[in-house]
């Protein structure tokens, strides 16, 4: 068959198939006049909006840049009217993350501070990791966007956080979604929130969610999925699979000088994971044995397989356990 | 994407045509999509479609382009339905339809980036018609619109090349990648069974 034949039979199949479902349904022309003239209202507004903010920041700029020809040093008088800075950007992989304040964006990097109400949005492929007080971090996943309403208050509108607040000391943290508030009880637990859904997972220790007089807790090992109808709980692992996008921000860990047992601890911890000692000689020789050289851009599950390579130890994982054990 | 990225940028800087071509080509789909989940009510509907499309105005400087615009519009649709339905106390009325299953949605959405998927789901005749004019309402460009003008109006190449503003040339070749759009979208949502499933159409 030639090409011109098949495209005439793709013509007439085509022609068959879309008769058959007919026009598509076309709103009147009366009411289409009617939501078009309201549109486009709130469109020029809109954009009238952007022009008038834009020339006020170009009325602005010019001012600013006459008052520091006058030579009033700006940069000493106090920051009067800042918002006081309730996390720092620890560590960002990717590029792409913006903070926005009022109609404002600006880039992050790392170390960028975050003043409250600041709302911190990460692109496709951008993860953050974020210190709110020395023992509460906050990780933020790809394509989530979250405001930081102060220290221990967070908004999440959408995507995903992880919080670690497994130290001992740990400050208290809210993190409030459409579904209800979630706070922590000293531990690591991931929320993320869906279109339709709220899904709560916790690794260690245990998570409070309210809402309005609704409330429960959610322990180490389990699954909370919020909804409008209602809270199911299931169980989950604790490590691997769905928490796999924490190792591309994982704490840092200066490997120097450090011994075999506390870089266990660090990779235990990020991974998820319990780590046991096969016998006695084992955890005394991991106390003992100090490690030299760097880890830096190996996630966890990589650096602990690196490093353990070097030494007189072997490990096993299974489930959510790490066993060590001296070499034969 | 970028079409959809461009038309945004258009808009916001002011431009009247920009604004004139989406609302030409959006306020129609947006308003199909309304009308089968509100029971087929045209003044809830209206109404619906009203506010999405106040609340798409006010956020246009927030689109990111991480889904196609009609997506995203989408998304904004539904929550003002389940708002709507809310507030008139009608929620029991809410109809769930075959394209609101995760499925088809995400085999719908995926239309402008196809990739493998096969819904396992039994169609009626009346539901598969919807959803094939849900397809020619997710694609690209105006290709919904060229097809149903050649094959259900019955136009001419011509006619549709006056109608867009183009050439004869540039309209057979905007009709010929609307075919083959449209059945690549096909196949995207019905996966593997989209010829079985359309011939049962036309039975």
């Amino acid at each position: 068959m030639s090409e011109t034949d098949d495209s005439r039979e793709t013509d007439v199949e085509l022609e068959a198939l879309m008769q058959e479902i007919g026009a598509r349904e076309q709103p009147d022309s009366k009411m289409t006049d009617a939501v078009r003239e309201l549109v486009h209202a709130e469109w020029l507004a809109v954009v009238h909006e952007r022009r008038r903010m834009r020339w006020k920041a170009a009325t602005l700029a010019i001012a600013a840049s006459v008052v520091l020809t006058a030579g009033i040093l700006l940069f000493v008088l106090p920051r009067s009217g800042v918002e006081p800075v309730v996390a720092r950007v620890d560590r960002l992989v990717g590029d792409g993350a913006v903070l926005v304040s009022g109609g404002d964006t600006a880039p992050v990097i790392a170390n960028t501070q975050v003043h409250a109400e600041q709302t911190l949005r990460t692109a496709s492929n951008v993860r953050a990791a974020l210190q709110l007080a020395p023992h509460l971090e906050v990780r933020m996943d790809q394509n989530s966007e979250a405001k930081f309403v102060a220290a221990d208050r967070i908004v999440l509108y959408r995507g995903a956080l992880y919080v670690d607040a497994s130290g001992p000391q740990s400050a208290p943290l809210s993190i409030e979604t459409p579904f209800g508030n979630i706070q922590h009880v000293g531990t690591q637990y991931e929320t993320r929130l869906e279109e339709s859904a709220l899904r709560i997972r916790v690794r260690t220790g245990e998570v409070r969610w309210v809402r309005d007089s609704e409330e429960t807790t959610a322990q180490a090992g389990e699954q909370l999925s919020v909804s409008k109808s209602g809270v199911s709980r299931e169980p989950i692992a604790v490590s691997g699979g769905d928490w796999q996008w924490l190792a591309q921000v994982a704490a840092r860990f200066e490997l120097e000088n450090h011994s075999v047992a506390e870089f266990l601890d660090w990779a235990g911890h990020e991974m998820g994971c319990e780590v046991v000692y096969a016998s006695e000689r084992a955890h005394a020789a991991a106390r003992e044995v100090i490690l030299h050289g760097s880890v830096e851009g190996l996630t966890p599950d990589s650096a602990l397989a690196a490093v353990l390579s070097t030494t007189h130890f072997t490990y096993t994982q299974a489930a959510n356990r790490i066993t060590i054990a001296m070499r034969p | 994407m970028n079409q959809d990225h461009d038309l945004i940028r258009r808009m916001l800087s002011g431009d009247e045509r920009a604004f004139g071509a989406f609302f030409e080509v959006y306020f129609p789909r947006l308003y199909r999509f309304a009308l089968p989940r509100l029971g087929r009510d045209v003044e809830a509907s209206r109404e619906v479609v009203q506010a999405t499309l106040v609340k798409v105005m006010r956020n246009l400087a927030s689109y990111r382009g991480e889904a196609a615009l009609f997506t995203w519009m989408c998304q904004i649709c539904r929550r003002e339905i389940v708002d709507y339905l809310r507030a008139t106390r009608r929620r029991s009325e809410r109809l769930v339809l075959l394209d609101d299953d995760d499925e088809i949605r995400a085999a719908l959405e995926s239309i402008e980036a196809p990739e493998e998927t096969n819904p396992s789901v039994q169609y009626s005749r009346a539901e598969l018609r919807r959803v094939v004019r849900q397809v020619l309402d997710r694609l690209p460009e105006r290709y919904g619109d060229v097809l149903e003008w050649k094959y259900i109006e019955g136009r001419s190449v011509e006619e549709i090349g006056a109608l867009l503003g183009i050439g004869h040339i540039a309209a057979q070749s905007l009709l010929a990648r609307a075919r083959i759009s449209f059945r690549q979208a096909l196949e995207t949502v019905f996966g593997t069974a989209a010829a079985d499933m359309l011939a049962t159409l036309r039975m």
